[in-house]
């Protein structure tokens, strides 16, 4: 097991592929004249054009159309893309479905947390960042911990239960249509997904205990650690933490509100910025412009903006959370993996809530809606942070334009920047310190990106570390090979 | 541990849902690692392919790194597997070879109404773009192929076992609709109508029937030209088939076969003006269609 370093005339250092990441990913770190690091760049490497080849199609398809962006966050885009199609056509939803959809995401952030916790991020804290790459995997996990492994197993299986039993399949559902949903929850499935979740409550508490006891440990590094001051961007409802439907609340980097606005009017407040080197777009909020409307999204954004969490254990585990901030937002990235947690618990609450709720068995779960010309937004919380759908549909149901905002693309300037402050850290001397490799990706890891989804415009992400001189000439890339 | 089978597993253009349809498995898979020895795999932090029995490729080719990805595993895997529908026949990123290149750049990075002063990325750093969408098979020789968005998790289990023990894996050969357990009335029926006087989506039905087929109630339903072996779990899920299984491996290509099995039961007028034919029947496999504009477009006759 070696580190390879390629020496090339100049000073640029690449990590390709950036591994255990969901998608396709590459790091250059730029050096300066003195051989000091400039400026860290994240490459996403694919494009897939979802924004140009949905024209033509049905919109009531794009439910089931734009899940194929991305395999683990299927319902999100499901979610999203049906209240896009409801908002187009002008439905309203009776309850019953608004709480089988609501109950669908649940389950779907149950799986991705605990996905992202257990398997991807996981081998990092439990077996060290400096552990035998060949075994720093959740097969590592599974050989060193084999109970502690069976239990992240049935954490997730409980999640994607819930989605495959709500939503017709666990990967890629089909049951959220316009006007609501095309079937009921059964009696069965609601008892049998009843019991799960009170185990599945007892893991939850399980995986924020081992990650507590992960964050003191390393409670040193936590403060420097790719830490930036950033905006923060998540749904609020009167105030609560809120993932499927709410309003969009913006706060800066001592707290303070800046906006709160109907999703509807997105375009009014965010833009995306183009780089010539990443698939991937860089939105901003629009009122401080590019690259001073960097703000981030997802568990820590989420946890920021909000002032309460509606159900009591994560509401109890979100004030402990907050302390940390002293009356600030918490802006330390790796507490994302903490947020993360704590959110993980409020989807088993919350999953909890709507399963012991009579009305989640109705028969009533859908309104007959007929195609119309129209435009339409959908926004959620994807377990990545917000996500835009926006339709614009003609009198005979078919898509004119789309435009979709991702939930990693929100974090993509922050991203760039916490792998700068790991890249200053590590990069001395216009060379790659041993163990820089792990500590990028690790960087890179805190957001959870989905590159599949970042790149539904055009795709993927591997991780390659290229280090790149003044001149801009790659003077070191980093791969690690056996 | 010897005698484990070694294998590899990657991603190209694709969502990463087959790789979770794997770890769908759940409990079964600490079964499988039991079998099997992943050497490389998203999952994994070792960065250079290794040499190994088996590798499982999941995805479509669409750009240069793609390609060569895919040539990696091709030269180091004894025997290479297409992992679900993108890597067998393009899956619905397939749909933009529909468009131009040019065209779905130009939407994405310049026309999209939230984009602010937008171009075109091309640095250096990130790969270019294929013309087309391709499946595996129209680059390197497939030994073996687990069609659908994503694949049973079972069925990816069955496959791996018979790679392990040796034997072959089962391939499916009829159509959904043998897996469809909706009750056939009209159709059966010898008859000079239509099944119905329009074609509906399924948001546009009074009441959408748990038990009636669904070329009865009016709506496309690609099961007669979709392969069998999902489950027929959108079926189960009160909606109609979308074909992901791709189409059964003696039928031409699928969206013809759908027109074909279609044309007879629906009224034609509604296929055209209500429903969006290429968008339904080719959504997973333009890439290996014959659809004629493409196939003009790509040179061949």
């Amino acid at each position: 097991m070696s580190t390879k370093v390629e020496k090339v005339m100049s000073k640029t250092i690449t990590i390709s592929p950036v591994s255990r990441l969901e998608g396709h990913g590459k790091v250059t770190i730029h050096l300066d004249e003195n051989n000091k690091v400039a400026e860290s760049r994240f490459h996403v490497l694919e494009f897939r054009g979802f924004e140009k080849f949905c024209e033509g199609r049905l919109m009531s398809e794009m439910p089931v159309i734009t899940t194929r962006i991305c395999g683990i966050c299927p319902v999100s885009h499901h979610l999203a893309s049906v209240k896009a199609c409801d908002d187009a056509l002008g439905v309203d939803i009776p309850p019953a479905a608004k709480k089988l959809r609501e109950l669908m995401h649940m389950g779907q952030f149950i799986h991705s947390h605990a996905l992202h916790f257990f398997y991807l991020s996981a081998p990092d804290f439990v077996l060290g960042p400096a552990f035998d790459p060949a075994k720093r995997n959740i097969l590592g996990i599974i050989e060193a911990d084999p109970d502690l492994a069976k239990k992240a197993i049935r954490l997730r299986k409980f999640g994607q239960n819930i989605v495959e039993r709500v939503g017709g399949r666990a990967i890629h559902p089909v049951t959220a249509i316009p006007g609501g949903m095309s079937k009921p929850l059964s009696h069965e499935d609601r008892f049998v997904t009843s019991k799960e979740l009170d185990d599945g409550l007892e893991l939850a508490r399980l995986a924020l205990q081992i990650g507590k006891g992960v964050f003191e440990k390393y409670a040193e590094i936590v403060p420097r650690f790719a830490a930036i001051k950033t905006k923060y961007m998540g749904l609020v409802k009167d105030g609560n933490l809120e993932l499927y439907d709410g309003r969009l609340r913006i706060i800066n980097e001592d707290g303070k509100r800046l906006d709160e606005f109907d999703p509807k009017n997105y375009l009014e407040f965010l833009g995306e910025h183009v780089e010539d080197w990443s698939y991937m777009k860089f939105p901003f909020y629009k009122k401080y412009g590019y690259p001073e409307g960097l703000y981030r999204v997802a568990p820590l954004a989420r946890l920021n903006v909000v002032e309460a969490i509606s159900t009591p254990l994560a509401n109890k585990e979100l004030v402990e959370f907050k302390k940390l901030g002293g009356g600030h937002p918490v802006h330390e990235t790796l507490y994302y993996h903490y947020a993360r947690l704590i959110e993980l618990l409020y989807a088993v609450e919350r999953a909890q809530e709507l399963i012991h709720d009579d009305e989640i068995v109705s028969e009533d779960v859908r309104v007959k809606v007929d195609r119309r010309k129209g435009e339409g937004v959908g926004v959620i919380e994807a377990p990545r942070g917000t996500l835009i759908h926006h339709y614009w549909a003609d009198d005979s149901g078919k898509i004119e334009r789309a435009n979709i905002i991702v939930a990693t693309a929100h974090n993509n300037a922050a991203i760039n920047r916490s792998v700068n402050e790991v890249a200053k850290e590590f990069v001395k001397g216009g060379k790659i310190e041993e163990g820089a490799l792990n500590m990028v990706e690790m960087a890179v890891r805190c957001y959870d990106p989905c590159l599949s989804c970042a790149t539904h415009a055009l795709g993927q992400m591997p991780l390659e570390i290229a280090l790149l001189d003044a001149d801009g000439k790659v003077v070191d890339t980093v791969e690690r090979s056996i | 541990m010897t005698g484990r089978v070694s294998v590899a597993t990657t991603w190209l253009q694709s969502c990463s849902g087959c790789h979770i349809a794997l770890l769908d498995m759940h409990e079964e898979l600490l079964d499988v690692l039991s079998a099997i020895d992943i050497k490389y795999s998203p999952i994994v932090d070792i960065k250079e392919v290794p040499k190994t029995d088996v590798g499982i490729v999941e995805g479509s080719v669409s750009n240069q790194d793609n390609v060569e990805m895919l040539a990696k595993f091709r030269e180091r895997s004894k025997t290479l597997v297409a992992f679900g529908t993108c890597a067998c026949f393009g899956g619905i990123p397939g749909l933009r070879n529909l468009f131009k290149r040019e065209d779905l750049f130009r939407r994405g990075y310049i026309e999209t109404e939230s984009t602010v002063d937008g171009r075109v990325p091309a640095g250096p750093e990130i790969p270019a773009l294929e013309e087309y969408v391709k499946p595996l098979n129209q680059l390197v020789q497939v030994d073996y192929y687990i069609p659908g968005c994503p694949p049973l998790s079972s069925t990816i289990k069955n496959t791996l076992v018979a790679l392990v023990t040796g034997g072959k894996p089962e391939v499916k050969r009829k159509n959904l609709c043998e897996e469809c357990d909706r009750t056939k009335k009209k159709m059966l029926v010898a008859s000079r109508d239509f099944l119905t006087d329009s074609v509906l989506s399924p948001h546009e039905l009074d009441h959408i029937d748990r038990t009636l087929c669904f070329l009865e109630q009016g709506v496309l339903c690609m099961g007669p030209a979709t392969c069998e072996g999902c489950g027929a779990r959108c079926l189960a899920g009160n909606m109609p088939c979308r074909g992901c299984m791709g189409p059964p491996p003696d039928a031409i290509e699928q969206g013809a076969k759908s027109i074909n099995a279609l044309a007879s039961v629906l009224p034609a007028g509604g296929l055209m003006f209500q429903e969006d034919i290429v968008g339904v029947g080719y959504r997973y496999s333009l890439p290996v269609s014959i659809y004629p504009h493409l196939a003009k477009e790509r040179g061949e006759k």
